[in-house]
């Protein structure tokens, strides 16, 4: 009997210790009448914006916001607060970058349906975001689009001027742009005309702006279309062939990711990269530079290919939210609002020139100078281009990406030749997709 | 013979002291693992079936069997534990003699070896990125003085897992040296004595009254070894990340990605339970190898 009591106060101990901890939480947030939580990567407290926006949100709607911070990396994130989602967790409100997550995280029945809210709420989302609004087969839509992220071309003012090369425009080609950064290359002195992410879309992407499909229409892999051997083969020739940009293998001894070139300093000069790369082209404490910057359209990919990619970041409120109002609210807001913090391009269907000036405006002025909101709407958004998704969206997609990724770092770094490749990619995605299905 | 008042007094002690450790392990070890082992008789391959509960037999044992990917990952993992074991006995044991002799600074050079192993992994691969950076790291920077192109260590398909192996064997030798020391001192003294009137070289007295003492302890080191060398995980993300390609991918970062970027957690459990039982079965094996040294 005794020996059961022990074994009862101590797991008392236990559970009372645990139940202090939560409630030491809960009465901090008791002090508030509405209460919305929301989840992101530590690193979010850390900026201005974040913490502006919420206390903005805050003040306007009476809504305190608790943030829960995820430590870790972007793709740490994603793990963590899927496995959160899937152990059923209350957090109101879940951001997601790119339609690939978002996709899956829909798939997994992690978010509520927003159709009758949102339209109760006097929003037409339709006519607000087009075709950004995410609309599932089953007619309804789990978030809202809150920026969209479009690729264009970041180049070195400094390095065209010392080689005498004129600044790129648009309307312009892959084969304009690799004839460019030729013309800059001096591998003597360590200048690389190009630097492109050992990465995906980089590695395949003037098939992606051709829009060839990921899947066949009896959904398996479609990654043997000759476009995408071709794009991959041009990848390849054009780092290890014409070295106009550092190769994979160089890339991967270096552990460089897209903001290699803050290493590289002076050394590059044109990234083919999405407007999030303002952010680290402007950011001179974090990655100071001696040289200016500008902004040129993504090269066309030819007949067919005159496609931007873009990507889109999301806002969804989670099915078990544990405070539904003011999670809708808080969502309402955020697409609504913010792109204007942060930076960004808001996914509305047609941008006014009153949401250009300020979408571009801070950016702009975050540059001193060195582009102007004119210079970021034509190259950016009144480019002429279509646009395609940057991500593999579809079954098995998270898995798609990874063995195209690893397949063709391979093959660029000569471990095996593009057929191998393709083969590999088609029969290990196609394995994948059975076993999703 | 009944107990008395006073060990059952200690023995209710006993079970309050273990209680704590009882519980966290039932909640946190047991159930995951037994868990874990359902689930890999479902079919929790996708988002979509996240809460599927049926019975698919040994589906995923096969599919994990009939996987390319696992038995890359499977021999590098076996890549791995065995430079990673070889370095950590070799060069523990090694050191460990050198250190017990007097010299000046003797207690700063243990502090010194001591410190890799109180240190973060992650840590520690950021610094060896740096050290080995084949363009901009000083170890490459020798090799040229001499003209030489040095390796490219950690982004060679050839060299990254063995790098790998070193580093996070060079990071866990402070144990090593440090229960070799131990050992090392209790050795009586009178032993060394004989063998210097009797006129022994050090090489002899490693190999006949050094390693005949340590054996136990190097057994007991090689078990503990073995185990941790299949725990690879954080050096593997730290240093490689499984790269480049596929080729320092090792099955716990399978695992991980399987699990948790793919979330196909029927197939990643199977992949953990085959592994599971790889590793008992070496460990009986080597258990049996050590009860046969011992009674020669």
């Amino acid at each position: 009997m005794k020996r059961i009591l022990v074994l009862l106060l101590s797991l008392a101990v236990l559970i009372g210790s645990a139940a202090a901890m939560g409630e030491k939480e809960e009465a901090a947030s008791a002090q508030y009448s509405r209460v919305v939580t929301t989840t992101v990567t530590a690193t979010y407290l850390n900026e201005t914006w974040f913490n502006t926006m919420n206390a903005d949100f805050e003040a306007e709607t009476g809504i305190h916001v608790d943030v829960i911070p995820v430590p870790g990396d972007e793709d740490e994130y994603k793990a963590k607060i899927n496995i959160d989602l899937m152990a059923g967790s209350d957090v109101d409100v879940v951001e997601t970058l790119g339609p690939k997550d978002y996709s899956r995280q829909v798939s997994a029945g992690f978010f509520m349906p927003l159709n009758d809210a949102v339209e109760q709420a006097g929003i037409d989302p339709y006519e607000l975001y087009g075709a950004n609004l995410p609309v599932e087969d089953d007619g309804n839509y789990y978030a809202l689009p809150f920026k969209q992220e479009m690729y264009c071309v970041f180049y070195n003012k400094a390095l065209f001027d010392e080689a005498g090369v004129p600044y790129p425009e648009g309307p312009w080609t892959w084969e304009d742009y690799v004839e460019t950064a030729e013309k800059i290359t001096d591998r003597s002195k360590g200048i690389y005309g190009s630097f492109m992410n050992a990465d995906l879309p980089w590695m395949y992407m003037p098939a992606q702006q051709l829009a060839i499909p990921f899947y066949k229409e009896d959904g398996s892999c479609n990654f043997d279309a000759p476009e995408f051997r071709e794009a991959a083969e041009w990848f390849k020739e054009i780092s290890n062939g014409l070295c106009i940009q550092p190769s994979v293998g160089e890339l991967e001894a270096e552990g460089a990711n897209w903001n290699y070139y803050a290493l590289e300093g002076y050394r590059m000069a044109m990234f083919p990269q999405g407007n999030w790369f303002t952010r680290l082209l402007n950011s001179q404490e974090d990655y100071p530079k001696d040289w200016n910057y500008g902004v040129a359209p993504l090269p066309s990919a030819g007949e067919g290919g005159n496609n931007n990619l873009v990507s889109l970041g999301y806002v969804a409120i989670n099915k078990n939210a544990a405070h539904p109002e003011e999670a809708l609210e808080y969502a309402l807001w955020i697409a609504e609002n913010q792109w204007k913090y942060e930076g960004g391009i808001p996914a509305f269907a047609t941008m006014t020139e009153e949401q250009q000036q300020i979408a571009f405006g801070s950016i702009a002025e975050a540059s001193h100078g060195q582009v102007t909101v004119d210079d970021l709407y034509q190259n950016l958004v009144n480019t002429g281009l279509g646009s395609v998704s940057s991500d593999i969206v579809g079954t098995a997609a998270a898995e798609y990406y990874n063995i195209v990724k690893e397949e063709l770092s391979s093959y660029n770094m000569d471990l095996q030749d593009i057929n191998t490749a393709i083969s590999n990619i088609v029969s290990r995605v196609n394995e994948a997709i059975e076993s999703a299905e | 013979m009944r107990k008395s008042g006073m060990m059952r007094q200690e023995a209710r002690m006993g079970y309050l002291f273990i209680t704590p450790f009882l519980v966290m392990f039932a909640v946190f070890k047991l159930y995951p693992m037994l868990y874990g082992f359902i689930v890999s008789f479902w079919d929790r391959n996708s988002e979509m079936k996240l809460h599927n509960t049926e019975f698919v037999g040994f589906e995923n044992y096969v599919d994990v069997i009939m996987n390319h990917s696992f038995w890359e990952a499977f021999g590098h993992s076996i890549v791995f534990s065995v430079i990673y074991i070889a370095f950590l006995m070799v060069f523990g044991f090694i050191i460990a003699i050198l250190l017990n002799r007097s010299f000046a600074g003797r207690t700063a050079v243990r502090t010194c070896f001591y410190i890799p192993y109180v240190t973060n992994m992650i840590a520690i691969g950021i610094v060896f990125k740096y050290l080995l950076n084949p363009t901009r790291g000083p170890i490459n920077a020798v090799f040229r003085l001499f003209d030489v192109t040095g390796p490219k260590w950690f982004s060679s398909p050839v060299l990254a897992l063995p790098t790998a192996a070193v580093v996070a064997a060079w990071a866990a030798l402070a144990f090593h040296i440090i229960t070799c020391l131990a050992a090392l001192q209790e050795i009586p003294q009178d032993v060394y004595e004989v063998a210097e009137i009797e006129g022994a070289t050090f090489m002899q007295k490693v190999r006949y009254i050094v390693f005949p003492y340590l054996t136990p302890t190097l057994f007991m080191l090689l078990t503990i070894t073995l185990i941790n060398s299949f725990r690879n995980y954080t050096a593997i993300v730290g240093l490689t990340g499984g790269g480049p390609g596929t080729s320092s991918k090792v099955v716990s970062l399978l695992i991980y990605d399987d699990a948790f970027n793919f979330m196909k957690f029927s197939i990643a459990s199977a992949e953990g339970v085959i592994f599971t039982v790889f590793i008992i079965i070496v460990n009986q094996l080597f258990t049996k190898a050590r009860s046969a040294w011992e009674k020669r």
